[in-house]
This record gives structure tokens, C-alpha cells and sequence, in this order.
């Protein structure tokens, strides 16, 4: 159902994701934002699209002179030569188009003769994909890297609870098979975190550091935040450090990986959420 | 902030700090050059080929590949503080950038003889943390394909207003349309993308 003053927003959501809106209707549109979730929703459910398109341009190689001159404005000296830009540069570039000086603006044409001159690339394009997944591998390394470090920074966190609890913690959020999601301070907890873990049988365990004293009469309250309303999942109340530790089932109905936040809440807790986000984290793909 | 408003808020302060560190050249920025070769290395093309699909021009799109990269180094620490995810930014400045230039080159704000007010050039900040990282080569081909798939009338309004930066009312002018049915064109183009897109 419509809201009351969505009316002049109407079909906006579209030119906003789109980047279509001047500065005026763009300020008031972002006002509606804030009190419209249909909107946002709208707006979310775009942005893969807005963000791919940034993505879709044929793949141009720039000459190599402009990496030397971007590098020599930072370094103000001749820029080193990295062993991942030597394999780089040493891999034929597929011929897939010349990169021209046209001095006028060719549209449409340039558009669609772009299009399939991509598609015609596609036979030398696998050198580039093995170079693009030998990056990814790197980066995975270093998701792995990441996480060790954030499960080892978490064992202080789990210090806190007894030693048979804390046992049992470290080898849930540790377990081979399990998955795990890295929740965020958010402007009222900036220094908080925390890291949610999970395995096939959907035992959750959550480890939180650094969320603020609770004031009286209120509590921290867990949330599955799907595409839908909001799920219930827990309350905890942080020692005196900020640390808590809690496990629990995941709901059925809730698809895994979820996004999950923490709000603080009555102290009987809620239903849905009403109060301010402390912690907050979306699954990567 | 509320839950329900932050969920699509498009404020960028809720990507995830796994994310963040996938990128390397915020939390290096403070003393080590090679941070910006690594990005520079990384995203180079990204950076070039959208420059080159706005402007037409090598020129242009060699300005504007370097203005980006030196904007990024002397953006990191913000970027870092504000949790940005570095090749999403890059891409979005990117073409706010190429589309600036392009507005200079032709020496008015807003493209020519159309004197209404000009998009603005930036784009919504990703909130949702699920659309930050680049797509990969398959739903880049599966996106480029689908565009190429629209209806001429679809794809060439949302190419003037993505690529070319211009507004509802300065796409209707240029194609001599209502502004309703560009807003329409627009609409159910994207739509259709979204339906296609494999995430």
C-alpha cells in the first residue's frame, strides 16, 4: 500500500539508482528515503544493476606511460615494477580493439559496434579470466588471513566466560565446516564487533566485544534481517567490558547465510525492532 | 539510525570490515606507495574502459584514469574511516569524474542547447554490502548482453542517463518525449536487468 506523501516520489527510486536525478529532486528524494522503506527497497533491489553497469564498458588497456605518470605524482620518482604488474604486462592483451583518438562523440554506434567487438573477443578473453581468478585466489588468502585474526582477536572476548564454555565456544566458531559473518560497529558503538558462526546443523554462536553499558531497563537484542520483517533471534546483555558470548538454533524460515544486527531494545525485548542499530552485518557473496 | 531505515540506507557506514580488508590500499595509505601500484594494477582497466565509454575520447579518459587514482590516494584515510569498499568507490568516481568532463567538453552543464538543471553526478551509495564487490566476468557478460537485449527506446535512456549524465527532463527534451514515459523506459529497462542479473 502506498504510504501518504509517496505520491510525489512516485517512479523516482528508478532515477535515483540510475543516477538520473538533478541535485534539487536527488536532496528531497533522499528526505523521502528516510520514512519510505518501499523506496529503499526499491532502490536496494537496483543497485546490483547501477553498480554492474559501471562494469559493463569493453575492457580497454590504457598506455602503459599513464601508469608511470599516475605512480610518479605519489612516489615523485620512477615507480618500482611489481611482480603481479609484470605478469600482467607480459600477458598478450587480446586484440579485441585498438584504443583510438576519435575527437567527436560517436553514441549509439560506438555503443553497439563496442558490444560486438566484446563478443567477438571472447576466444582470447581467457587469459585474461586466469589472470582475473589468480587475483581472487589472492584475495581469498587473504579473507582466510583476515578471519584467523579475527578469531584469534575474538579468544580474548571468550576469555571472559568460563573455561568449559569458552571451550566449547572457540571449537564452534573454529569448526571446519562453518560459516561465518563479521558484524560492524555502527555510529553509536563504533568500537564494537563481533563475528557470528554457524554450521550445517544451524547451531549459531555469536561473540561480541566493545558494546556500550546498557542502560536500565533495556537490553541488546539479535535480529535475521532478510528480505522480509525482521527475526527474532536472541537477547544478551554484554559484561561490564562490552563482551558477550551467546549460542542458539537458527530459527527455521531463516535462509543461511543472513544478514543479522544487534538494537537495543526494551528489556523484556520485542517482537520487531524498534530501537537504534549497534552492530550490523550483510553476507558477501 | 533505525533498523528498517538502515537496512537500505544509502549512507555508507555498514559494509562488512571483511569487505573493507579485501581492499588493500586504505589501510596501507599512510606510507606505502605500492598500495596504490597494487590498486593501480587491479583496476586500471575497470577505470579506463568506463572513462573511454563516457568520454570517446583517449585523452579525456587518460585525464580522468589519473585524476581517479591520485583522488584515491588522497582519499584513503576517509575512505577507510567511512568502511568504503575501494572498487566500488573507484567506479563510481569514476564516472562522476568522466561525466564532469564530458559536461566541460561541451561546454555546458547540461549538454548542449538543453538549459534544465543537471543530474547530479553521483550515484547512490551501496548499502546492502551485497553489491560491493565487482561483479565477475560471467554476470558482467550476462549484464552487457541483457543491456544489449533491451529495447532500443529502453536501452538509449538509461544509457543517457548512466553514461551520459543527463536527467529525466534532459533525456525527453533530447529525444522529444515526455518526461513520464523516459521515467518509464528507465524504469522497466533497469527491471528487466535486475530480473536477468545472476548474483
Amino acid at each position: 500500500m502506498t504510504k501518504p506523501g509517496h505520491e510525489p516520489f512516485d517512479g523516482l527510486a528508478t532515477l535515483y539508482a540510475a543516477g538520473s536525478l538533478n541535485d534539487r529532486e536527488r536532496t528531497a528524494f533522499l528526505t523521502h528515503l528516510e520514512v519510505c522503506l518501499d523506496c529503499v527497497k526499491e532502490v536496494q533491489s537496483l543497485l546490483p544493476v547501477t553498480h554492474g553497469l559501471l562494469q559493463v564498458a569493453p575492457s580497454l588497456k590504457p598506455p602503459t606511460a599513464l601508469r608511470a605518470r599516475v605512480l610518479e605524482q605519489v612516489t615523485g620518482g620512477t615507480p618500482r615494477t611489481r611482480q603481479l604488474t609484470n605478469r600482467r604486462t607480459a600477458t598478450p592483451t587480446p586484440k579485441r580493439r585498438a584504443t583510438p583518438k576519435p575527437s567527436r562523440r560517436p553514441g549509439t554506434i560506438f555503443w553497439l559496434t563496442s558490444m560486438l567487438t566484446v563478443a567477438a573477443a571472447g576466444a582470447a578473453a581467457w587469459h585474461i579470466v586466469k589472470l582475473d581468478r589468480q587475483i581472487t585466489d589472492l584475495q581469498t588468502a587473504l579473507n582466510r588471513a583476515t578471519l584467523r585474526a579475527d578469531i584469534l582477536e575474538l579468544e580474548v572476548t571468550a576469555g571472559a566466560l568460563e573455561s568449559a564454555e569458552r571451550g566449547a565456544v572457540l571449537a564452534h566458531i573454529t569448526t571446519p565446516d562453518a560459516q561465518r559473518l563479521t558484524l560492524s560497529g555502527q555510529p553509536l558503538a563504533p568500537r564494537a564487533s563481533a563475528l557470528a558462526s554457524w554450521d550445517s546443523d544451524r547451531e549459531l554462536t555469536l561473540l561480541v566485544r566493545g558494546l556500550p553499558p546498557l542502560p536500565a531497563g533495556e537490553i541488546y537484542q539479535l535480529w535475521f534481517v532478510g528480505s522480509d520483517t525482521p527475526v527474532n533471534a536472541a537477547l544478551m546483555a554484554p559484561d561490564a567490558a562490552g563482551h558477550a558470548a551467546i549460542r542458539l538454533t537458527v530459527p527455521d524460515g531463516v535462509d543461511l547465510p543472513s544478514a543479522m544486527a544487534v538494537t537495543i531494545e526494551p528489556a523484556s525485548g520485542v517482537t520487531t525492532p524498534t530501537g537504534e542499530v549497534y552492530l550490523l552485518g550483510r553476507p558477501t557473496l | 539510525m533505525l533498523l528498517g531505515t538502515l537496512i537500505a540506507s544509502p549512507e555508507p557506514n555498514w559494509y562488512s570490515e571483511e569487505m573493507v580488508k579485501q581492499d588493500t590500499i586504505q589501510g596501507r595509505a599512510d606510507a606505502d606507495p605500492e598500495a596504490l601500484e597494487e590498486a593501480y594494477d587491479r583496476y586500471h582497466r575497470e577505470v579506463f574502459s568506463l572513462a573511454m565509454l563516457v568520454l570517446q575520447n583517449q585523452d579525456d579518459a587518460e585525464a580522468v584514469t589519473e585524476k581517479v587514482f591520485l583522488h584515491a590516494w588522497n582519499e584513503a584515510k576517509e575512505l577507510f574511516a567511512n568502511h568504503e569498499v575501494f572498487s566500488s568507490w573507484l567506479l563510481r568516481v569514476t564516472r562522476s569524474q568522466a561525466i564532469d568532463r564530458l559536461r566541460t567538453r561541451q561546454g555546458s552543464p547540461s549538454s548542449g542547447t538543453l538549459q534544465t538543471e543537471p543530474a547530479s553526478v553521483d550515484l547512490p551509495t551501496p548499502a546492502s554490502g551485497l553489491d560491493q564487490a565487482l561483479l565477475t566476468e560471467t554476470s558482467v557478460a550476462e549484464l552487457r548482453s541483457s543491456l544489449n537485449d533491451l529495447p532500443p527506446s529502453q536501452r538509449e535512456a538509461i544509457q543517457l542517463a548512466y553514461f551520459e549524465g543527463l536527467t529525466q527532463s534532459q533525456i525527453a527534451e533530447r529525444l522529444n518525449e515526455s518526461r513520464s514515459i523516459i521515467k518509464a523506459r528507465i524504469r522497466t529497462g533497469l527491471l528487466a536487468l535486475r530480473e536477468r542479473l545472476t548474483l
